[in-house]
């Protein structure tokens, strides 16, 4: 029923990039960019479904990835973009890229379904270890979701939220760390050194397992 | 660096389920309905996370009493009553027309408050929202969830920096939630009832001007009528949804007042403008959350719910907001339904907020 402008954000045009001296290209540019949807949506609420469109999928895969039912990443991505409007007013707009922020929300509202969380890290932590062996000889891009090591669910459960939060969207949700630092709101230096103590806990995690 | 722990964790990267259509398409339905039933939004609310939409006043509706208001005589009973107790009569056109009580309104404004820059704008409240939660369909089980509704009921107390630049508090009491008229009250209803959140309030880049609501803000706006007027129009702008100009113009009045301080010259051009605002009326019998009665001034939103400002008919203080039910079909609920209610219980100023330890709730966003 709900015709989507926006399929995905890769298949989305790059913008056309802005010459010197040609304002009305600029504007276009600016028009595309996700802080230029926000901005009208502050006038016009309707246009913030814009932003779902671009970017509702990518959300709602990387909770389905963290979380073991598909009704939470339904309610999580839901949920989401309800903040995001909410919250639209102190949107950074200089940010022309929306998704660290909204990455960010739905972080948060992952740690409010930790139980679903743990719950999977738990359930996969706890297969039988021929499977973990069996990973071993599987190549590295066949592994799918049952396929998550056990030793490394383990690893990964032991990990504190904010550990796991920034672990995840750099590893998962593929962001950049200047990108995590501005979906987390912590400084870039923290995220460095948080990711390098996360790496020692599931560095010693593993060996413990082996 | 030594990456590989990142990259090991990135190699087991489950595959992710599609996007059911359906869930999809619920969640997108919700955030239009969320989106159409708000003007410019107010930064500051905040709901339980059962709820996935804010009610249909929820930003439009609440108040701002100038004046330092004792507490409300009358408590409204916390016990759930059924859908129909809470119909009301409908609203009658007062015998004055809302030119003439915003007008009152405007001649009845008295500086009490000055707060510095420095300090805050500490104000009490009473509110009851709707909170609505979209149809859903567990794609694994096929079940459907259905839409529920039911109104909830907070005390709330706002510290908020007087312009902006210091970290402010949200307390937030969870009472009794009611039904919502003609709806049966679903059983997440009572998750919240009795919790107490605090919440901080960061400080935040700007918003822009127009949209701004610091008292530091205030002060800077029109003092004139025409001046306000402007502004009003001004902060819907460039909305493209033409013919709403008027609705948003007063979706911004109540911004303007709501858990506020609006200084004395700026309310009373607020109130003069107000009155300019096509589709108000006044209308008589409307009640705030804490039933003090007094005369409502308001308009029919287009989802068929009247937007009263409601004023003590003496002393033409503002006392709080309602939302009642005009058109039952647009509403989705009886004719005369009380929807919304709030009341300003008192405003005051604050050299401090509460300091709240770090919640994950809040955040610049």
């Amino acid at each position: 029923m709900v015709t989507l402008a926006f399929p995905d954000r890769a298949a989305t045009p790059a913008a056309p990039p802005i010459a010197p001296s040609a304002p009305l290209s600029a504007l276009v540019a600016t028009l595309a960019s996700d802080a230029a949807l926000i901005e009208e949506s502050l006038a016009d609420p309707d246009r913030f479904a814009g932003l779902f469109d671009r970017h509702a999928d990518e959300i709602h895969r990387y909770a389905a990835r963290r979380l073991d039912d598909v009704t939470a990443a339904d309610d999580v991505t839901a949920e989401t973009f309800l903040v995001a409007f909410r919250k639209r007013t102190r949107y950074d707009l200089t940010r022309s890229d929306a998704r660290p922020w909204l990455y960010g929300i739905a972080s948060k509202l992952i740690s409010g379904h930790r139980r679903a969380e743990t719950r999977r890290l738990k359930a996969l932590a706890r297969q039988a270890p021929e499977r973990a062996a069996d990973f071993e000889e599987r190549s590295a891009e066949r592994v799918t979701a049952d396929g998550l090591r056990p030793a490394l669910a383990a690893a990964l459960a032991g990990l504190s939220s904010a550990e796991r939060d920034l672990l995840l969207l750099v590893a998962w949700a593929e962001l950049t760390y200047e990108e995590a630092a501005e979906a987390l709101g912590i400084p870039i230096g923290t995220v460095r050194s948080r990711l390098s103590r996360t790496r020692t806990k599931i560095r010693r995690s593993l060996e413990s397992h082996a | 660096m030594n990456e590989d722990e990142i990259q090991l964790v990135a190699r087991a990267r489950p595959d992710a389920p599609p996007y059911a259509p359906e869930a999809k398409a619920a969640a997108r339905r919700g955030l239009v309905a969320a989106a159409a039933t708000r003007g410019p939004s107010r930064p500051l609310w905040r709901r339980p996370p059962a709820m996935l939409l804010a009610g249909a006043l929820a930003v439009a509706v609440a108040a701002t009493v100038p004046a330092l208001l004792t507490g409300p005589g009358t408590e409204p009973g916390p016990g759930r009553e059924p859908a129909g107790k809470v119909v009301v009569a409908l609203p009658k056109l007062a015998p004055v027309s809302a030119t003439e009580v915003l007008g009152r309104a405007a001649k009845a404004v008295k500086a009490e408050l000055e707060p510095r820059d420095d300090q805050f704008v500490k104000v009490e409240s009473e509110t009851m929202y709707g909170a609505f939660s979209g149809k859903s369909v567990n794609t694994e089980t096929g079940e459907t969830a259905p839409e529920t509704r039911y109104l909830y009921r907070t005390k709330r107390v706002i510290w908020q920096s007087a312009d902006g630049s210091r970290e402010g508090s949200l307390r937030i009491e969870y009472l009794q939630p009611k039904a919502y008229p003609g709806w049966p009250i679903p059983e997440e209803a009572d998750d919240e009832a009795g919790k107490v959140e605090m919440l901080r309030l960061p400080v935040c880049d700007p918003l822009p001007a127009r949209l701004r609501t610091d008292h530091a803000a205030l002060k800077r706006l029109p003092a004139d009528a025409g001046g306000m007027r402007a502004h009003l129009y001004e902060s819907a702008r460039d909305g493209g949804s033409k013919g709403d100009e008027d609705e948003a113009a007063w979706t911004r009045v109540g911004d303007l007042l709501r858990e506020n301080y609006m200084p004395a010259a700026q309310r009373a051009a607020l109130f003069e403008a107000a009155a300019t605002i096509p589709g108000v009326d006044a209308v008589q019998d409307a009640e705030d959350a804490a039933g003090r009665r007094g005369i409502g001034v308001g308009r029919v939103g287009p989802d068929g719910i009247r937007e009263d400002l409601v004023f003590d008919p003496e002393t033409y203080e503002l006392l709080g907001e309602r939302g009642i039910v005009v058109d039952e079909k647009r509403a989705e609920s009886p004719k005369g339904s009380l929807v919304a209610s709030t009341a300003q219980l008192s405003v005051t100023v604050a050299d401090e907020a509460p300091a709240v330890p770090d919640d994950d709730a809040s955040g610049c966003g």
